[in-house]
């Protein structure tokens, strides 16, 4: 479990110089203090490819999110959205939407497993773009959503 | 397609979070510390570093992974350790201070705001260990900031400790003298217990029981925003279709636990232990479980008829939060700390809600007397009093009671107290002035009450 993996500590960080780089063997425990430390002290850190790990991620296949926009409707909210997945490899496999007293509202159903981003970039290029054009754009794995309404 | 979610569904979700405080309360690391105990304390307290800070030294990062995946926040992640009295039994030292700082230093280092296991367990008597802990509490809870503390005083099974209870009257009003500054913060951080949950993600009570494995991964839900707005929306519904609205929703927010625990143990690779239903309030407008009272038809929490509606909200969070979930555990019920949630403390400024209608809606709730402050001259003795009253009820009733009193060091009567963040602020409360002096001094153990007789 646990016990034979690495741990790096604000201690072990602060021993390094500015802007060092720090190899570490994957699944290495960084605490959040070091964390801290090696953003402040703009340390490189790098974790070592694990290959177990990597298989396992292969072996995950598919990966669905749900992304919902909200907002005013205007023109190019399905371009704007469907152009930032596409750039990142994400294939939308449903989209429906409604448009009330003006307000759009858009659920679409993707499929993460050739993204070229990781999750937390993807939601933060979707919450950017959103943004600009004032809409609210989230994205949430499925799990949340086969959890609440189905047993 | 593989999907069959309605857009009303997906909306519903989001609703919940962006609008109704949607978020798991916490996600807690159970530790056991019994192979840290060493004869040299010093020698022990590197082990329990070592130890916290490589089992959970990833627990923040994991958790904000899993925060940006499901888009639902987590309010706080923590770790909960083996009653420490356990583990510096074995050594000759006196005072365990040094541990309580070797706890604050990790959750430091790992970026927990609490870590919760400096805690004895004295429901039938002190062991040497035991008597050095609680004599430690005041200066351990002054000096560190992240250390929370809990002393369990009674059981259904073996009765109620007075000798204990009497020592926790002195040792609340000691750490609250040791942090007047900060009108008795130290005391926020401690609770007595009767029938403490050894599995209980939520701090200050949160330890990790001796029956436990060693480490496991406990989650707590929250959500009284959620439940609020479905029983707000219903005005008009009776108490069948309110408990099966209030059933409904609290299932809901079980399954985001459920889903939580589940994929946090599997990243950490720690087994899942339990989710606990508690209805947990926090200090932010509309996550009050008073307003779901109130919402119920109550004018001001602690009118009359708010016992029922305590009873009525806390029994269907529970049925439908067993059905979501296939590990139910802590202390799943409705919480009512005073200070923590805005409209108890409200209901308290305005007189509506009183310290002996606590006492009556913590016979039906999941934990005592929670967050109240009282005047700061409150004798010791009546202190012990009132924690005795509360472990009678739990006693009695077969259940978890906590009181965590804050004598506010020269406050009186309507004066404010402030503590900051998740534990809020709150009026002074008034306490009677009759004096139990001699009835806690009687000392001895109260015996253990028909219901122990079971086999």
């Amino acid at each position: 479990m646990t016990s034979m993996k690495d741990v790096i500590t604000k201690a072990k960080i602060a021993a390094l110089p500015d802007h060092a780089e720090l190899r570490v063997a994957a699944g290495s425990v960084v605490t959040r203090s070091a964390r801290e430390l090696i953003a402040a002290r703009g340390i490189n850190l790098r974790f070592d490819d694990d290959p177990a790990a990597e298989a396992q991620e292969e072996e995950r296949g598919t990966e669905h999110a749900i992304a919902t926009v909200i907002g005013r409707d205007q023109v190019g909210i399905i371009a704007l959205v469907s152009g930032i997945l596409a750039a990142s490899h994400v294939n939308i496999l449903d989209i429906s939407q409604t448009v009330l007293q003006g307000f759009f509202a858009m659920v679409m159903i993707l499929d993460l497993s050739r993204s070229q981003s990781d999750f937390a970039e993807l939601q933060q290029k979707l919450e950017k773009a959103g943004e600009e054009m004032g809409l609210k754009i989230t994205l949430q794995h499925e799990d949340v959503f086969q959890y609440m309404h189905r047993v | 397609m593989p999907f069959s979610y309605t857009q009303d569904e997906i909306f519903e979700t989001i609703n919940m979070v962006e609008l109704e405080n949607l978020d798991i309360r916490t996600i807690t690391m159970g530790i056991s510390l019994r192979d840290c105990a060493d004869p040299d304390l010093k020698a022990a307290g590197r082990k329990i570093y070592e130890k916290i800070v490589r089992y959970a030294g990833n627990l923040v990062e994991t958790g904000e992974q899993l925060e940006r995946s499901f888009g639902i926040p987590i309010i706080n992640k923590r770790v909960a350790v083996t009653p420490i009295a356990l583990v510096a039994e074995c050594s000759g030292d006196d005072d365990y201070c040094s541990l309580a700082q070797v706890l604050d230093d990790a959750a430091r280092e790992i970026g927990v705001n609490f870590i919760g296991g400096f805690a004895a367990l004295v429901h039938k008597g002190f062991t040497g260990g035991d008597i050095k802990l609680i004599d430690s509490l005041p200066r351990a809870l002054s000096e560190t900031e992240r250390v929370c503390a809990a002393v369990n005083v009674g059981t259904t099974r073996s009765g109620i400790n007075m000798e204990a209870v009497a020592k926790m009257g002195e040792v609340i009003k000691e750490t609250a003298q040791r942090t007047a500054d900060k009108d008795g913060l130290g005391c926020a951080k401690l609770v007595v217990f009767c029938n403490a949950p050894e599995d209980n993600p939520f701090m200050a009570g949160a330890f990790h029981g001796v029956g436990e494995p060693e480490c496991v991964i406990n989650v707590g839900v929250s959500g009284p925003g959620v439940i609020l707005n479905a029983v707000r929306n219903h005005p008009k519904a009776d108490f069948a279709s309110l408990a099966s609205l209030i059933k409904q929703t609290a299932f809901k927010i079980t399954r985001m636990g459920e889903l939580f625990g589940r994929t946090a143990s599997r990243k950490l690779g720690i087994p899942f232990g339990v989710v606990d239903l508690s209805l947990a309030p926090t200090p932010a407008v509309g996550d009050s479980v008073a307003e779901i009272l109130e919402a119920m038809g109550l004018e001001r929490c602690g009118a009359p008829g708010t016992t029922a509606a305590l009873a009525v909200l806390n029994d269907a969070v529970k049925k439908g939060g067993a059905m979501a979930s296939s590990s139910v555990g802590g202390l799943s019920g409705a919480f009512i700390p005073v200070s923590e949630d805005q409209g108890m403390a409200r209901a308290a400024v305005e007189g509506a809600l009183t310290i002996e209608k606590l006492e009556a809606l913590t016979c039906i709730c999941s934990v005592g007397l929670d967050m109240v402050v009282i005047p700061g001259d409150t004798p010791a003795e009546t202190i012990a009093a009132i924690i005795a009253d509360e472990a009678a009820i739990g006693m009695i009733n077969k259940k978890t009671t906590g009181v965590r009193l804050i004598p506010a060091p020269g406050k009186k009567k309507g004066d404010r107290a402030e503590f900051g963040g998740l534990l809020g602020g709150g009026p002074v409360m008034e306490v009677s002035g009759y004096s139990s002096a001699a009835f806690i001094n009687r000392g001895g153990r109260i015996p253990a009450p028909l219901q122990a007789l079971t086999n």
